[in-house]
């Protein structure tokens, strides 16, 4: 009786198994470190995991890539978290989904100007299309000493 | 022998054959049991070989679709960047060269007219959802002329030179602008700067755009109003 209740038990648990390895493989959450982010327009360096606003002028704009899992699934939620060295200067960022010839996009815009070094700006569901790509943009604010401001990391999770 | 006696010991007799068949059929009782446990067993064995072996094949599978999406990603990465070479970035212009190599690669999906038509119908669907969306709400007499002036007034700045303003139209919860851009730099200048320079912090937008022959961009775009979010449209 033992032996049949082992084998019963083992046969659940390699079936659960096999269903939760491909949910998981497909739609977990990512977080992505700021050195994933490329410069767009301005001065800026990476170190650390992050993208840095270099100069004491002009705002840094950068594009952060976002890997999506699932072709024809959606945005459920996402974030970024950054840091400005003036916690009175605006952080903005966009989180864009377009469609494979990118001839359409539905974009949400966050943007944070209230107190505080470290920021984080949150997404919710947007629209998207089946096969298109998603991506990230910040404005990043400039920095006047040595602790810059920056993009820290962003998360992505899917429907 | 008495009669009482012969009675006496029949009596014992049978209930000796009785307990010995009785012991007989539990024996054999006890054996179908046993023997229905290892049948029962072996199919619990070949269920648990069968998942195994069907295990590995997912497995197999799993990685061979891996490596089938990373030769993917790299062809449409060296499409893409021949386009750019070619026209501005624009992927609908591609020429039957890359077509033909993208359907050699990506095999099963459907062809390069298929998906721009199908993107051009989305573009007609999402739109009139959207406009109908707009003609359903009411005017709102405070917000609406106000919003409608601050953005033509923030297109008037020299950051969006290279945009040219059609229409504005705001109802309650929704703008829709018509605009078209010079070039691909005029179009992503408006898409990034737009909504801070006008003076939104929360808000979504909506564009659908063609290109035209010279590279001009024009585009149709619905940004909702501050706070608010743009309808959940219909997956597509």
């Amino acid at each position: 009786m033992l032996i049949l209740k082992s084998k019963v038990l083992l046969i659940a648990t390699i079936l659960i198994s096999a269903v939760s390895f491909h949910a998981s493989a497909a739609d977990d959450g990512k977080i992505y470190p700021g050195t994933m982010c490329q410069k767009s327009l301005g001065i800026g360096s990476y170190g650390g995991g992050t993208v840095r606003n270099d100069s004491n002028g002009g705002s840094l704009t950068v594009e952060c890539p976002l890997v999506r899992d699932n072709m024809a699934g959606g945005i459920q939620d996402a974030e970024v978290r950054a840091y400005r060295e003036d916690e009175n200067d605006p952080i903005m960022c966009t989180i864009n989904a377009r469609s494979y010839y990118g001839t359409l996009g539905h974009q949400q815009y966050q943007w944070a100007s209230n107190g505080g070094h470290y920021k984080t700006l949150s997404f919710s569901t947007i629209n998207d299309y089946n096969n298109g790509a998603y991506y990230i943009w910040c404005a990043i604010p400039p920095s006047s000493g040595n602790d810059k401001s920056k993009v820290i990391g962003y998360r992505l999770d899917e429907d | 022998m008495t009669k009482s006696k012969l009675v006496i010991y029949g009596s014992i007799v049978s209930t000796f054959f009785f307990f010995i068949s009785v012991g007989i059929q539990s024996k054999t009782s006890h054996s179908n049991n046993v023997q229905d446990i290892s049948s029962l067993s072996k199919d619990i064995d070949n269920v648990i070989n069968s998942n195994q072996i069907l295990l590995s094949q997912l497995r197999s599978e799993l990685k061979l679709l891996k490596t089938q999406a990373s030769e993917h990603s790299k062809t449409l990465d060296n499409l893409h960047q021949q386009s750019l070479n070619g026209n501005d970035g624009d992927l609908i212009n591609s020429s039957q060269d890359e077509t033909q190599l993208a359907q050699d690669v990506l095999g099963e999906l459907p062809n390069e007219a298929e998906l721009k038509q199908t993107e051009l119908d989305q573009a007609k669907q999402v739109t009139s959802t959207l406009d109908n969306e707009m003609s359903n709400e009411p005017f709102d007499e405070l917000w609406a002329p106000e919003m409608q002036a601050t953005i033509t007034a923030t297109l008037q700045n020299t950051n969006f030179q290279g945009s040219d303003l059609l229409t504005v139209n705001c109802q309650s919860s929704l703008c829709r602008i018509d605009i078209e851009h010079e070039n691909m730099n005029a179009e992503v200048e408006f898409l990034h700067n737009f909504v801070p320079t006008a003076g939104y912090t929360d808000t979504q937008t909506f564009f659908s755009r063609t290109v035209e022959s010279d590279g001009r961009s024009v585009m149709t775009y619905y940004i909702s109003r501050d706070g608010y979010a743009m309808p959940l449209l219909e997956e597509v």
